[in-house]
């Protein structure tokens, strides 16, 4: 299940993901959070804001955020298998402006993702999440080479992750709410 | 559940299987005081074995300690509610049940940090007449730090069986057990007292 629904304050609808026993983080969409940049959705034909890859092995989560990030207007391929997203990302990496990925996958993590990706293409920004505490240099002692763009404290909510990822892309549009 | 016709030291079988042997003491894979590997197939496998073994646990009087890696420290306590563990939140407060960090564990200061943590658990545990601590450890951030040498040398400096009441569980994602070598994966079986893939 992607998400229950929950009443919050102010009326204000929150679809969380439920899978409490079995997720390692939580995404939070509002309805609100939902299409905050319509004008720019791929589902309308509109040029889409970036194309992402987004990674995390909690299925849940991953579908969530695409739902979400595909609503802002953003072309998103999303992955729970790091390998398989890397595949992907290796055959058509320069199409694609941004990685977010979760730090703590077995197999690849996403700080090893995050190295993989850059060496492929440097262009592309990485934001890494996780719902354990950041320690971004952390990062930097372990793969001192790999720059990382931004960090994400789960749980997180699409508005903020959209506002992050647009600031990092170049691409901020300077208010949030201003096609609300 | 199958066991290695040369060895009973591997057992390989799904993991409902694995977990209804914490239910009854003497089916139990996991041999008090043995150093003990699990490799777990998915998260779903490695919640019902380490929920069943410290439900278990716990109700023997023992001290439990998990060191989590791809799962947060509450999405292990929702893991025990759910599988009957009594009043976590008490065990957490009365320290017979302890949660942690794995990869701040194995790599904030030293690869041995968990074992220093679950030896002074156990000094304390012995103090106040426990059975003994067990702790299952999930190695999975020897991998995305890229410290296999270091994991392979912690592994070969404890042995499979302490002269003490301490039980571990060395714990293995499959995806992080496979990118070792051949070599590697058969020293690490052949190092631990009892090998349990979950299938």
């Amino acid at each position: 299940m992607v998400g229950l629904l929950l009443s919050g304050n102010n009326d204000e609808n929150f679809y969380r993901n439920n899978n409490s026993a079995s997720s390692s983080a939580d995404v939070i969409l509002s309805k609100q959070d939902a299409g905050h940049h319509t004008k720019n959705t791929t589902d309308d034909g509109d040029k889409p804001l970036a194309r992402l890859l987004i990674v995390d092995d909690e299925y849940d989560i991953v579908q969530v955020l695409k739902v979400g990030l595909q609503q802002n207007g953003f072309l998103v391929n999303a992955f729970t298998n790091p390998q398989q997203a890397l595949q992907s990302f290796k055959s058509n990496a320069e199409s694609y402006s941004l990685l977010l990925s979760d730090v703590r996958m077995p197999g690849l993590s996403g700080m090893q993702l995050a190295r993989k990706v850059k060496e492929t293409n440097p262009d592309v920004k990485v934001v890494l999440m996780t719902a354990f505490e950041i320690k971004d240099n952390e990062f930097s002692k372990v793969f001192p080479s790999t720059q990382v763009d931004g960090f994400i404290q789960k749980p997180v909510r699409i508005r903020e992750l959209t506002d992050k990822i647009l600031s990092i892309i170049g691409q901020s549009d300077g208010g949030s709410d201003k096609e609300d | 559940m199958t066991v290695n016709p040369y060895s009973d030291r591997i057992v390989r079988g799904n993991s409902l299987e694995i977990a209804e042997t914490a239910i009854e003491k003497k089916k139990s894979l996991i041999e008090p005081g043995s150093h003990t590997l699990l490799v777990y197939d998915d998260l779903i496998a490695f919640r019902e074995i380490y929920s069943q073994y410290s439900r278990a646990l716990l109700s023997q009087n023992e001290i439990v300690v998990i060191g989590t890696q791809y799962e947060t420290i509450n999405g292990v306590k929702n893991t025990l509610r759910l599988a009957g563990v009594d009043d976590v939140e008490r065990h957490l407060n009365e320290g017979t049940l302890f949660i942690v960090d794995a990869q701040q564990g194995y790599q904030n200061v030293e690869s041995r940090g968990m074992w220093k943590f679950a030896m002074s658990v156990l000094s304390r545990a012995k103090k106040e007449g426990r059975q003994g601590v067990t702790g299952f450890g999930d190695a999975g951030s020897f991998f995305s730090f890229e410290k296999i040498e270091e994991l392979m040398h912690y592994e070969l400096s404890l042995p499979q069986k302490y002269e003490d009441t301490i039980t571990t569980v060395c714990s293995y994602h499959l995806k992080d057990f496979e990118t070792l070598t051949e070599a590697q994966q058969q020293t690490l079986l052949d190092h631990h007292f009892k090998s349990i893939v979950v299938e």
